[in-house]
């Protein structure tokens, strides 16, 4: 077969599969769309199912970030700011758990993987 | 006095003298290229983890060519030309590296093997979190494979081997790995070779094709705060399961790679402690280390020169080079729809070079604007880069085993 027939046959099935694999990644994040949806509607209605009744409201400190103490997250910059410095800003704060700890070792060794002559 | 010339004492040198000119020139060339992957490992420029085994077993096997009875040439490292049950088998009790090569290289397990300890290091929830626009990203990305397939072709390729250099497109070392002994596994020693070492190349050098198309006012915009929920350990698992019996049955092809990176995704969410430990540290470890040693020993002037090897060189750096700029157009498309908000440094990470293309993007965002946090984002692309990277490789081995 000519170099030019090779060619455009390559052309072809390069196209397809492309498209192929377009479509299939696509349908693959509406299967992600959907998934995380149904499971966070199966989640809410057994949190409602679950939840205590309505107590009286009691008058409390207004948190200044979501539901943490005030002077927690005034400690937490601190600390923050005395160990990095001012050239940082806190993101989150929230409480640590099992998987959490495996992401943040995961993370660090994610951008440490460059530097191995460093403890990380 | 018995009779002996110091040549043939010292073989290495007497098989370098006594060689044709090319091969002698490629033993010093790739003597010298060892030398500077090395150097470069050490430095930080390329991938330290791969490129220090396998510069050293580069530069070692080239030095190392003695001469076997009957005045054939060869090394005490492995013979990937040994083909026969019986070859092999005799290959294997001489060649130290021989039993890892047979029987866990040419076969895919060390891919695979890398493949489930980077499973062990994937969250899926950063792509669960935003699955259309990282997936769109990760399509974007695959360009290089797009072109360079056929550009392969028009440059006296053969299909099966111009599909299998176009994988390196897709930026994933064990699939480039696992496409070339599917459709080319006459020439794969230096398609795996150049892919890796070019994949080493992508932390120094895409930075460079990203601070050339995107402006620094674009590197540093602030993504906008989401309101995504977290995503718990049991809808990761689910995907992960479903995603991997779902590819299976479309792609048995590429089942054994499915299987590998949503099992280290599996382990990860189930929270199995131990079989996470094992495989995201001594299996993922061990098994870099063994593919950089036997890479780099693979590269003996007399295997790696074939006159292809600089088609090879030149279609793996278009590859590269065509899937980060379809990246970035796709980064700035995202850009364009959402107003001028999504980064389009973001789109680099979505070839699927985990993780280092992730890095690369916050890096160069951090360097503009040290607020500005992209990471997740691009996490997100990066491992949808990894799903397409594994479709499109799937469906490009069985489209080009058709006939016509």
């Amino acid at each position: 077969m000519p170099v030019e027939s090779l060619v455009t046959v390559a052309i072809g099935k390069s196209l397809f599969s492309f498209g192929l694999m377009a479509v299939i990644a696509m349908l693959s994040a509406v299967f992600i769309h959907a998934l995380v949806a149904g499971l966070g509607a199966v989640k809410r209605r057994a949190e409602r199912r679950a939840a205590p009744l309505p107590v009286p409201a009691v008058a409390t400190p207004k948190p200044c970030v979501a539901g943490i103490d005030p002077a927690v997250v005034a400690a937490i910059a601190a600390a923050v700011h005395a160990t990095l410095g001012a050239r940082h800003r806190i993101v989150y704060i929230g409480d640590t758990a099992q998987p959490s700890s495996w992401t943040a070792e995961t993370r660090a060794r994610q951008h440490g993987s460059h530097d191995p002559h460093r403890e990380h | 006095m018995f009779d002996a010339s110091y040549l043939e004492i010292f073989q290495g040198i007497a098989t370098l003298v006594d060689s044709e000119p090319h091969i002698m020139i490629g033993r010093i060339g790739l003597m010298l290229l060892g030398f500077v992957l090395i150097w470069l490992g050490h430095k930080g420029v390329l991938e330290a983890l791969l490129m220090i085994p396998m510069g050293l077993g580069m530069a070692t096997v080239n030095a190392g060519v003695l001469t076997f009875a009957g005045g054939k040439k060869g090394t005490l490292f492995l013979d990937p030309l040994a083909a026969t049950t019986d070859q092999v088998v005799t290959q294997m009790q001489i060649d130290w590296l021989q039993p890892i090569y047979s029987l866990m290289f040419s076969n895919g397990l060390i891919a695979c093997l890398v493949f489930l300890g980077i499973g062990t290091l994937l969250d899926v929830g950063f792509l669960m979190a935003r699955p259309y626009r990282s997936m769109f990203l990760a399509i974007c990305a695959e360009a290089g494979t797009l072109v360079t397939f056929p550009l392969g072709v028009a440059m006296g390729l053969p299909m099966g081997e111009a599909a299998a250099t176009a994988t390196i497109g897709g930026a994933d070392g064990p699939m480039v790995l696992f496409s070339s002994l599917m459709l080319a596994p006459q020439i794969f020693v230096p398609i795996t070779v150049v892919g890796y070492l070019y994949l080493g190349l992508t932390y120094g050098g895409y930075p460079y094709i990203v601070k050339a198309l995107v402006p620094a006012r674009l590197r540093a915009i602030e993504m906008p705060v989401e309101s995504t929920r977290p995503i718990s350990s049991g809808e990761k698992l689910v995907f992960a399961v479903v995603t991997c019996v779902l590819l299976s049955l479309l792609f048995p092809v590429a089942a054994p790679l499915f299987l590998s990176v949503f099992l280290g995704v599996v382990i990860r969410e189930s929270g199995l402690k131990y079989f996470y430990e094992l495989f995201s540290n001594q299996v993922l470890y061990g098994a870099t280390f063994f593919l950089g040693l036997v890479l780099g020993v693979l590269c003996e002037a007399s295997t790696i020169l074939d006159p292809k090897v600089l088609i090879l060189l030149v279609l793996g750096i278009v590859a590269l080079t065509i899937s980060a700029i379809g990246g970035l157009l796709g980064g700035y498309v995202l850009w364009f729809v959402s107003g001028g908000k999504y980064n389009p440094v973001i789109g680099i990470a979505a070839v699927s070079c985990v993780p280092t293309t992730a890095k690369v993007a916050q890096k160069l965002v951090s360097a503009q604007n040290p607020s500005s946090i992209i990471l997740p984002h691009a996490l997100g692309a990066n491992i949808s880069g990894v799903i397409t990277t594994a479709i499109f490789a799937a469906v490009l081995v069985s489209v080009v085993r058709l006939p016509g």
